[in-house]
């Protein structure tokens, strides 16, 4: 039985010198009469350290796993979340503008011979063409509404509605938002599809594109 | 101890060159975000005013120059009656320097268009 101050001393030994260095030394085999016996706990000091070194090995290669996994399955997928949430943000402020622009044109409508006045007469079939007219210019869509190359829309916009309040004082819009001046009530579907990853994340929605529903109430200015 | 050392600093690099690379996505489309948003009052102007004048011009072309755009040309109608179409159409270069690689950063140039019809508002007495 080696006594344990020995032994202690034997680890520590082993963890400052490589165990190759250890054996060439042949330390264990000329210290004591147990020559064997310390040879054997030498090789098994040598051992226990190579798997030291092994596990160390096999934990750099675990985070480098482990990153990649987290690169690849949180990171990524939470910052393209975010970029596709932006991009059709920034999208659904521009068809917002696009629809608010039209809105406002569409004052041309308004009978000239009342504009000074505090009625509105609307001429609502010139509205309608006005209003088509310029949306499709706007969103850069062909006559039907179907989009061209360069749109922003992916298949064909639908005026869900569009409405003019001429009292606009206290009415509620199809949408819910209170007039407190006449108002040009608009709401345009808008079908888009996602830009990054789009084929996967139209087959996991089970969907063939979003619908952008945008509602714009724009106030008409009259007597002014 | 050596090794974790070393792996978590090249953990680091890569894992910062990543997120500048995927931050810089955001770049072009927050400054055409704000173009438009430039735009869209230039519009505004027009509609009221029933033309483009050489001071609101000179004015989003200066508001564009400072974001960062590069070779900006305006277009717009100058003169309109009610109920005319007006037209008004930007174009810029949106140029930015882009992390390509791990440590390579390379000039980049998008043009980017604001092309809008809308209707004078403007009445001529």
């Amino acid at each position: 039985m080696l006594p344990e101050r020995l032994v202690l001393k034997l680890i520590l030994l082993s963890k400052l010198m490589p165990p190759k260095e250890l054996i060439l030394l042949n330390i264990f085999r000329n210290s004591y009469t147990t020559g064997d016996y310390m040879t054997q706990r030498g090789y098994e000091i040598r051992d226990e350290i190579r798997n030291e070194r092994k596990d160390e090995r096999g934990d750099a290669v675990l985070d480098v796993i482990l990153l990649a996994a987290i690169v690849v399955f949180v990171v990524i997928p939470v910052f393209y979340y975010v970029l596709e949430n932006y991009l059709l943000s920034v999208k659904a402020q521009m068809i917002r503008d696009a629809v608010d622009m039209t809105n406002i044109s569409a004052y041309e409508a308004i009978r000239a011979e009342n504009l000074s006045g505090n009625t509105l007469e609307i001429d609502y079939e010139k509205m309608q063409s006005i209003y088509r007219g310029l949306l499709a210019k706007n969103l850069i869509l062909y006559e039907d509404m179907s989009p061209k190359p360069e749109s922003i829309a992916d298949e064909k916009v639908l005026i869900d509605s569009l409405l003019v309040f001429s009292e606009g004082n206290g009415v509620t819009c199809p949408n819910g938002t209170m007039l407190d001046r006449p108002s040009i009530h608009a709401c345009v579907i808008v079908p888009v599809k996602p830009s990054l990853y789009r084929q996967f994340i139209l087959e996991q929605a089970g969907k063939e594109y979003f619908e952008l529903k945008i509602h714009v109430d724009s106030e008409i200015p009259i007597d002014n | 101890m050596a090794s974790k050392v070393v792996v978590t600093g090249v953990v680091l690099v890569i894992l910062t060159a990543l997120i500048v690379f995927l931050v810089e996505f955001f770049v072009p489309v927050s400054m055409k975000s704000d173009m438009n948003t430039f735009c869209r009052s230039v519009i505004m102007k027009m509609e009221i005013e029933g033309g483009l004048s050489a001071e609101v011009k000179a004015e989003l072309i200066d508001k564009m120059r400072n974001r960062g755009f590069k070779n900006i040309t305006v277009t717009g109608s100058e003169y309109a009656k009610y109920g005319d179409e007006m037209n008004l159409r930007v174009e810029a270069d949106i140029e930015f320097s882009r992390l390509m690689h791990l440590f390579g950063r390379t000039s980049v140039a998008h043009r980017v268009v604001y092309d809008k019809t809308f209707i004078a508002r403007k009445v001529v007495n």
